[in-house]
């Protein structure tokens, strides 16, 4: 039972990390906490059920379609919406955080209103990755697509923390997350490295709500409660932590995993609120997260 | 010898407080400037404009007959002017070598020939045997030779150097002094700013002197400093 447990629970963590890679990175780069970032998840369920659904588009053109669709959303909200808050004079020096806060939620109101008027306020469920008949993981029945969606999602969850920490480009982000001005006097292309980040982030969340469209029936409200994990997890993880990110959505998913059975299913979601309290009495900055910051 | 830097009526105001009150110079190419001047006379706010931190109020900054006034501070630092912070800002959560290589890119060089370069650099400040260490390990002198060395990735036409001397052992001054010394020898342009006269009279052949926001004296390092006027604004007027 405990095996299964930890199991199903590292399935949905897996699932959680990656929405919350893309928020964190976000955080870490551009200090702001994109409160549309669910909407961004919304998008690629609805892209990947549509494009398949209604244009007859195959799985495997409509899947990288979902994540393009996350990713080109992210890079135009950053180019039109995000970059006044960071431009390098005249910029949003002051009231930026309250900036950021007004314009990302008001950029969630308008993606969940524009996708309810477009398809209506109805759940579309997106097809399956491959069929077949149930698998047994660790005493947990798992279907063929769920493997493939936890494979898929646990590529890009490597590959993009690979990225970060051995690629060129990848150094640039770390860098900026760590000292924006010295990047930036040092050559580094401050703007375009946000730009890679917010459309990184955009697709990240488009891809977990293509691959969870099928458990998960993507509407137009179906956003919130994946950003809310999101939020959760990377304070949880430390703010700006990508291992942070992926640490914390394993241990929330094991742990509202656990709670579900022995303890209540009702109030599963209040167990990672629980320990995210825990954690933040123990280590205020989180579990990956940074004591200090140069200035 | 021609001017790599004209700064023209420089003016910067923060509400009421002019910090910098239409400063006027120019650097030659390969000319080795101090930046002297008391504590608020307004040096690091010229170098924050000039390496497009801050937007200048007024004036007019060019980089080799370009102006970069209202360029931003990556685009500043790929034309040439790059810029060495007093408070050192190295990234910590990554080493050394890792340090390097971001600068290398970010200045557009490949992977091998940043390698190679990054090496090279470090050899010459004597860090080589940090190179896989992270920078939040080295010392508080290390750390400002790496964030030196992040500047000479690649040669730029002019490096803004803000106290690079301040709190480090007087073993890795000397380095950095022979660094700046040869280097300099062999045509790279430097303003440095410090409060270091011993150093000062000894690497910078002219010093531009700076109080209260306005350029005080410019010229000769020896005269420039017998000046009754920089002797005031240094000590008070009842020296």
């Amino acid at each position: 039972m405990l095996s299964s447990m930890l199991v199903s629970g590292l399935i949905t963590g897996t699932f959680y990390a990656l929405m919350a890679l893309g928020l964190t990175m976000i955080f870490g780069v551009l200090r702001i906490v994109n409160f549309a970032h669910g909407e961004f998840y919304m998008i690629g369920g609805f892209a990947y059920v549509l494009l398949y659904h209604n244009l007859g588009v195959p799985i495997a053109v409509a899947l990288p379609a979902a994540v393009l669709a996350g990713g080109t959303l992210g890079w135009i909200v950053e180019k039109l919406l995000i970059r006044p808050i960071y431009a390098e004079f005249g910029g949003r020096q002051q009231g930026r955080d309250e900036y950021a806060i007004i314009v990302t939620f008001a950029l969630s109101i308008l993606l969940i209103a524009a996708m309810t008027k477009i398809v209506g306020p109805w759940s579309l469920q997106g097809p399956r990755l491959i069929d077949g008949p149930p698998l047994l993981l660790a005493g947990v029945r798992v279907s063929p697509h769920q493997i493939a969606a936890l494979g898929i999602a646990l590529a890009f969850l490597f590959g993009t923390l690979y990225l970060l920490n051995y690629s060129l480009w990848g150094r640039q982000i770390r860098a900026v997350a760590q000292n924006r001005s010295a990047a930036a006097v040092m050559g580094v292309d401050v703007g375009k490295v946000s730009t890679i980040v917010f459309a990184t982030a955009g697709g990240l969340a488009a891809l977990a709500g293509a691959l969870l469209s099928n458990m998960i029936s993507p509407s137009p409200d179906v956003g919130a409660f994946p950003a809310i994990k999101s939020y959760v997890i990377i304070v949880l993880g430390g703010l700006g932590s990508p291992l942070g990110a992926l640490i914390g959505g394993l241990l929330l998913g094991v742990i509202e995993s656990l709670g579900a059975i022995y303890i209540s299913f009702s109030y599963r979601d209040t167990y990672g609120l629980a320990l995210l309290v825990l954690v933040l009495l123990l280590r205020p900055n989180g579990l990956f997260g940074e004591t200090r910051r140069e200035v | 010898m021609s001017a790599l830097i004209a700064v023209e009526n420089l003016t910067k105001r923060f509400g009421s407080l002019v910090a910098v009150d239409g400063v006027s110079f120019t650097i030659g190419d390969g000319e080795l400037v101090g930046f002297l001047g008391p504590n608020g006379s307004g040096k690091t706010t010229v170098l924050n404009m000039m390496s497009g931190l801050l937007r200048p109020d007024a004036g007019r900054i060019a980089l080799d007959g370009t102006d970069v006034g209202g360029m931003a501070a990556d685009s500043i630092a790929r034309a040439g002017m790059i810029r060495m912070f007093q408070l050192t800002r190295v990234y910590t959560e990554m080493t050394v070598i890792e340090n390097l290589l971001t600068a290398g890119f970010a200045l557009g060089l490949g992977k091998r020939e940043a390698t190679e370069r990054a090496d090279e650099v470090l050899d010459d400040l004597k860090l080589l045997a940090y190179r896989e260490a992270f920078a939040s390990d080295l010392s508080g002198g290390q750390q400002k030779l790496l964030e030196f060395a992040c500047c000479f990735m690649k040669a730029p036409k002019i490096a803004l150097l803000d106290e690079p001397f301040a709190a480090i052992h007087p073993t890795m001054r000397q380095v950095l002094a022979d660094y700046v010394r040869r280097t300099n020898a062999a045509g790279q342009a430097y303003i440095l700013v410090s409060h270091d006269m011993p150093i000062v009279i000894d690497l910078c052949p002219r010093v531009v002197c700076l109080a209260a926001g306005s350029v005080l004296a410019d010229g000769p390092t020896d005269q420039v400093l017998r000046e009754p006027a920089v002797i005031e604004a240094y000590l008070g007027p009842n020296h």
